[in-house]
């Protein structure tokens, strides 16, 4: 087990270490100079301003200088349209921790209402429950989550008055979480759906199963057979899906930060590839892969966790 | 099959308990049934799950509007007519029923009352209601219910179903033929994913160890770019149409395909009949295809199903940062993209693609389900 | 299922029967406005309580002022963040607005008694004066007595230190030709910044604490240094913070990037500053014209969604917010609606460089979509106004007047505006028919780039796209439309440097100066720097030669006169297609009361919102 979470680990320094390359070159091949915006340039002023920039190297002696600099100084260069002067770290540092308290909370909130619906559809299968929470979870999945923060925002916060009506930056603790509630919701529905969804799917499908039966004739009823034995083993594929889902939510928080104004990671990428600002787009890039080749880790060592069948990243046998 | 516990067991009249087949032997009868093949079999199931079969006639009138839609009434889906922009939807056999919706009305806020009365402004006949009055600087506002269609002078022959759009052109036609093109590029994009993933995703589980492992490095570096930056780049080197865009879609959707499909191999392929099959020396390629995948029919198709929708909504986004189908043409992914700039003020404008949208989701997802029921091996002769 | 269906038809039975009692008599007569509550003044009374102006005539002596730490907070909202408060580094218009607040230029325009706007010496201490007769050598006096934020003394070293990191060769500054090379050419001053020459041959001096020397290269007039130095990118910045925030090798400087780095002196103070989230100005009450300003607080929040917005503008939380299009259409006949002058003209622009589609050179097919393009239908359709003008409305032709150019234009020269908003079908079709015939082509396909960000670009594009083609004949005539994002779509045109093929037909909007008309038309020359289309025209720029820099131009009727001949030349030649021009709408509380009595958009100045006041 060791050994193969070594490996693992190994291959995701790698794999990190080639999108880094393979962003690094395709970045600087998109079309526009960054100094598009400087008012009226001479010609001999552009080529100094390339020099100070390292712009007049090949892109592989660029690349290697950009590489030198994360490594030895922690230094992803310098923000140069966005926040001009600023540090590209300083500028990405200061969004993630927003985004990802939304994101977390969004993921924390859907696992236990997904789960409670899913199990409540498989259980009674084809019946009322059932139907309601398909209905719902198609509802919910197809819905983009834009429209459920527009509608939450309008009716709860701008109509009700419950909750306000966008993010409040210099709040703390409870109030902030006040705050954040709305689209913490909005970005949890997916999500909500998504789970029970597939929590339905597989519990139904093992109910059938022989191991059931065994346990209903052993003497449980329904609901402690379900819930003992069941479970168990549908949450193989949730693990596959509950992780790399938040990948998708912060994927999909980019809209809802912009309608709650909240400071966060969601609209950096774009507007950095708007404003053709290169090193805050590889930084941002950066932190999407790290985020999600993490959570594939996680995934694969968790099967091992939960199912015994798979222990290893499986060699044949025979 | 019900088990019965000892207190049910014990209420039960043994009188009407009868052995069954204890004096004849069975042996050497003949069948009375016919057998069924296992198609024949799943349809059988197919058949008894209602909602499915409700959500396969709900696909195919939705498919039947989309190919004869456009043809139904006059309009063209590039006739632009500037004086008829944004006019509410109105169908004048529901319109009689004066219920308040299809007639054509809207109501338009913060008016001023002094206007009301300047028929250059508010044509004869048109208002229909007067509410909220109130006083903004001491100028008396009111918000105005009017049929906006002799508000714009049209005549009352002319109607449009769906309401037009903001260059005024009939959204009933467009929102038909963006059906149309909307379900090609999903259906394609869909098939040809599904293809590449299962394929790939079988390879990887199989063979597992170091194939295995590179493999889903590959995938992962696919993965970690932002679907943003991935689709753009595709689309500025191959431009639009809808070609690119289908190549756009499937670049990265086979992904979650494959993996899960990997997953699904990984709990199989150490079962008793794939080693069986081995021994008895049958080829690799059979084993993946014949033996192990089937049992993960379910996945599959409950995937395939919700990857549909999920195509025109990958589409629509497309259409959001301006890389969808060249304008005019429209899809279902552009109706909702323009219409969704205008969510609060012409709600009818996203309500109607929307509703495909979602009509379309729920019955692909109900025919997925009895689908899977329907191929479900576990299930066959229940 | 039968049930199902008997419960449906009950149902719809019971609407219709409600329903059915539908039409009643609609009541439009006006009702009687409410009593009038005692409110503090409203916009009715402006001149007595103008600030720093004396009153009426019949109005006694003092003028009322506000107090020393103003009253009152104005929340505000701003659709992106403040990126950075260096002005030597900015980019963004909303970043030097808040450069505006927090900083002083030598000199500013605001709104003066007559509503209309003037320059004013904020940190100089009076106009600047000749030396002598070349006109090239000037005096600029400093005022005495003003302090920065953190109590360092403001004298002339101020001004000097600004300009001479403003250039620094080593930094590169991407605001440095804002000084070097704008409205007047400093003597050397671009030198100095490409390292040719050191910082005492440049032509900005000291002579004493509190008057500085400029020396230009050409002859110039004083409205042009007043134009010059009214540029937030001239701000001034203090020295002691400046150089603290240089890095090592003094490559990089972080001046302006947190809340730590960025030291006061302008009608505000920084109060507080979370980044990404929210900035907050207080009155600063050292400020030299501290009587001017009336509010003690701004609140500006970063909130992109224009929906967000207008619900807390209706909830209470804003002062005023930007309406966009179709918000524009539900509060058209409120009160509280104003409306600022568009920035720019739209236009589409032909790649007339382009090797491989023959059509796209000739001048007649730029006339034929001229004339084809049916402006008052886009106009109406986006709210906007049909322009086929070359000069937006907002340019100014009259500095003493306020005049709007575009105006005078068309009283000076009748014969030359075209009928019907320049749309005349007969004729654009003849053109076509020449463009056909000189460039031997048959059929016309061409793609037209348009800005996906906007969807007024779209509705135009889909527009021509299928009127175009109705007038010159389908099988003739054929558009693709390609959107794409604003950045990308500029730098695909700019590309033609490098590709001359790299677009065919392009949208366009140039935002250029507002005060001087002729020379607007830079834009359009053949040598302009940050040129985005390959127009040329050498009629255009031997006038713009002889109106900016030849000796005709120190008689202001005679440089007037080239500005009319410019834009003829446009018209004459269709350089560009001009479309449409879109006003800004925006929603105003009415706590806040401006400046201008009608709440009008003085181009120069703006609304004057730095200098409104609160009134509950």
């Amino acid at each position: 087990m060791k050994q193969y979470i070594l490996q693992r680990l190994l291959a995701m320094v790698i794999t990190l270490f080639i999108i880094l390359t393979l962003g690094f070159l395709m970045i600087r091949m998109m079309p526009g100079s960054i100094f598009d915006d400087y008012q009226d340039l001479p010609a001999d002023m552009e080529a100094v301003l390339n020099a100070k920039y390292n712009f007049d190297k090949p892109v592989i002696v660029q690349y290697f200088i950009y590489l030198k600099n994360i490594l030895l100084h922690w230094d992803w260069g310098i923000s140069l349209k966005m926040y001009p002067n600023k540090s590209v770290w300083s500028v990405v540092r200061g969004k993630i921790p927003v985004t990802l308290y939304v994101n977390i909370f969004s993921l924390l909130i859907s696992l236990p209402l997904g789960m409670l619906a899913g199990i409540s559809a498989a259980i009674k299968k084809n019946g009322s429950v059932d139907y309601l929470v398909s209905f719902l979870v198609v509802i919910f999945i197809s819905v983009p989550s834009f429209v459920f923060a527009t509608c939450l925002q309008y009716f709860i916060a701008y109509k009700a008055g419950l909750f306000p009506i966008i993010y409040d930056a210099n709040a703390v603790g409870a109030a902030k979480f006040h705050s954040l509630v709305l689209p913490i919701l909005a970005l949890a529905f997916s999500p909500i759906a998504r789970v029970a969804r597939y929590l339905r799917a597989e519990l139904a499908e093992n109910i059938n199963s022989e191991f059931m039966l065994l346990a209903r004739t052993k003497g449980l009823t329904y609901t402690q057979a379900t819930l003992r034995h069941g479970i168990r083993n549908s949450l193989v594929p949730l693990a596959n899906i509950i992780i790399p889902m938040f990948t998708t939510i912060m994927g999909g928080s980019l809209v809802v930060e912009n309608i709650f104004a909240i400071p966060g990671m969601g609209g950096l990428m774009i507007q950095s590839i708007n404003t053709s600002d290169h090193q805050v787009t590889l930084a941002t890039l950066m932190f999407y892969s790290l985020i999600s080749v993490l959570t594939i880790l996680i995934v694969d060592l968790s099967y091992g966790i939960i199912d015994p069948r798979i222990r290893i990243g499986g060699q044949q046998k025979v | 099959m019900k088990i019965y516990n000892k207190e049910e067991y014990a209420g039960i009249d043994t009188s009407k308990l009868r052995l069954i087949q204890m004096d004849e032997s069975l042996h050497d009868q003949k069948f009375e049934t016919k057998p069924i093949g296992f198609f024949k079999d799943a349809m059988l199931r197919f058949k008894k799950n209602k909602a499915s079969v409700v959500a396969f006639v709900m696909i195919c009138i939705i498919a039947f509007f989309a190919i004869f839609g456009p043809m139904m009434n006059d309009y063209g889906f590039n006739d632009q007519d500037l004086n008829r922009i944004n006019m509410p939807p109105k169908i004048p056999a529901i319109a009689k029923f004066n219920i308040g919706i299809f007639d054509g009305g809207r109501v338009l806020a913060n008016r001023r009352v002094v206007n009301l009365s300047d028929t250059s402004q508010y044509p004869e006949g048109c208002i229909l209601a007067v509410e909220n009055r109130h006083f903004v600087n001491n100028i008396e506002m009111c918000d105005v219910t009017v049929d906006y269609y002799r508000y714009s002078g049209i005549s009352d022959e002319d109607c449009f179903w769906f309401g037009t759009d903001y260059l005024g052109r009939d959204l009933w036609t467009r929102l038909w033929r963006g059906a149309r093109v909307s379900l090609l590029i999903a259906l394609v994009s869909v098939t040809v994913n599904v293809v590449i993933g299962v394929t790939y995703g079988s390879v990887a589980g199989y063979y597992g160890g170091r194939l295995d492992l590179i493999m889903m490095r590959i995938t992962e570096i696919i993965n970690a770019f932002p679907n943003i930056v991935v689709m753009t780049i595709f689309i500025l080197i191959f431009g639009t149409g809808i070609f690119s865009i289908i190549l756009a879609l499937v670049v990265r959707d086979w992904i979650g395909t494959a993996r899960l499909i990997r997953g699904q191999f990984y709990r199989f392929k150490n079962d008793e009949y794939v080693l069986a099959a081995k021994t008895l020396g049958v080829p690799d390629r059979t084993l993946i295809f014949r033996h192990i995948l089937p049992n993960s029919i379910g996945p599959i198709i409950t995937r395939t199903a919700l990857a549909v929708p999920a195509a025109i909504f990958s589409e629509s986004f497309l259409a959001y940062i301006g890389l969808g189908l060249k304008p005019p043409e429209p899809s279902i992914g552009i109706l909702l993209s323009d219409g969704q700039k205008v969510l609060l003020y012409f709600p009818t404008q996203v309500l109607f693609p929307a509703i495909l949208i979602s009509v379309l989701c729920i019955s692909f997802n109900m025919f997925g389900n009895g689908l899977r029921d329907a191929f479900d091996p576990t299930q066959r002769g229940v | 299922m039968k049930k199902v269906l008997a419960i449906l038809l009950v149902s719809l039975m019971v609407i219709s029967l409600f329903a059915g009692c539908g039409k009643k008599e609609v009541d439009i007569t006006p009702s009687a406005p409410p009593a009038e509550p005692a409110k503090p003044a409203e916009t009715t009374q402006p001149a007595a309580n103008t600030p720093a102006v004396p009153s009426e005539p019949t109005a006694p002596a003092e003028p009322e002022k506000p107090k020393p730490e103003g009253e009152g907070v104005m929340n505000i909202a701003a659709t992106g963040d403040v990126a950075t408060l260096n002005p030597q580094t900015y980019s963004m218009a909303r970043d030097s607005d808040a450069i505006d607040r927090l900083s002083m230029t030598l000199y500013e325009t605001v709104i003066g008694e007559d509503g209309n706007f003037k320059y004013q010496p904020e940190f100089a201490a009076d106009f600047p004066k000749q030396m002598d007769d070349t006109r090239t050598v000037w005096q600029i006096p400093i005022r005495k007595g003003l302090k920065w934020d953190n109590g360092d003394e403001m004298t002339a070293e101020d001004a000097l230190y600004t300009y001479k990191m403003l250039l620094d060769p080593v930094l590169l500054n991407s605001r440095a030709s804002a000084f070097a090379n704008n409205y007047i050419v400093v003597k050397n001053a671009t030198e100095y910044n490409a390292g040719k020459c050191d910082w005492e041959d440049v032509g900005w001096k000291m002579v004493d604490d509190y008057t500085i020397e400029l020396t230009v290269d050409n002859a110039v007039t004083d409205d042009e240094i007043l134009s010059h130095f009214n540029n937030a990118a001239l701000a001034l910045v203090n020295k002691t913070v400046y150089e603290a925030s240089l890095n090592t090798d003094r490559t990089t400087c972080m001046y302006g990037t947190s809340k730590d780095t960025i030291v006061s002196c302008g009608p505000y103070t920084l109060k507080d500053w979370i980044e990404g989230a929210s900035i907050s100005y207080q009155k600063n009450p050292d400020y030299v014209f501290a009587d001017n300003i009336w509010i003690n607080t701004i609140n500006e929040r970063t909130i992109s969604d224009a929906s967000t917005r207008l619900q807390l503008f209706l909830n209470g939380e804003l002062d005023y917010v930007s309406l966009g299009d179709e918000e524009y259409l539900q509060y058209k006949e409120d009160p509280r609606v104003i409306e600022s002058n568009a920035t720019s003209m739209r236009h589409i622009s032909v790649n007339m460089c382009n090797t491989e589609k023959a059509i796209l050179t000739s001048t007649n097919f730029r006339l034929a979509l001229y004339y084809g393009s049916n402006r008052a239908e886009m106009a109406s359709m986006c709210n906007g106004y049909a322009c086929w003008w070359y000069q937006p409305l907002m340019v100014i032709g009259n500095l003493e007047t306020g005049e709007c150019y575009h105006e005078m234009f068309c009283e000076a020269h009748p014969d030359w505006v075209p009928a019907n908003d320049g749309y005349d079908p007969e004729k654009a079709k003849a053109y076509f028919e020449k463009a056909l015939e000189e460039t031997g082509t048959t059929k016309v396909d061409l793609t037209l780039l348009y800005n996906s960000d906007t969807a007024m670009y779209k509705s135009c594009s889909e527009y021509l796209q299928k009127t175009w083609a109705e007038l010159f004949g389908t099988d003739r005539f054929h558009i693709d439309l390609q959107g794409m994002s604003n950045s990308q779509m500029v730098a695909t045109k700019k590309d033609y440097k490098n590709n001359v093929n790299s677009y065919e037909m392009s949208w366009g909007a140039w935002n250029t100066s507002k005060l001087a008309p002729w020379n607007a038309y830079t834009v359009w020359r053949t040598d302009y720097g940050k040129k985005n289309e390959p127009l040329s025209l050498p009629e255009l720029d031997d006038l713009w030669q002889r109106a900016n820099q030849g000796e005709e131009r120190f008689d202001k009727a005679k440089r007037l006169e080239m500005a009319y001949q410019m834009e003829k030349v446009m018209l004459d030649n269709a350089g560009v297609v001009p479309i449409i021009e879109c006003p800004a709408h925006y929603l105003k509380a009415d706590r806040v009361v401006l400046p201008t009595e009608d709440n009008r958009y003085v181009v120069g100045a703006g609304f004057g919102w730095n200098y409104a006041r609160i009134v509950e």
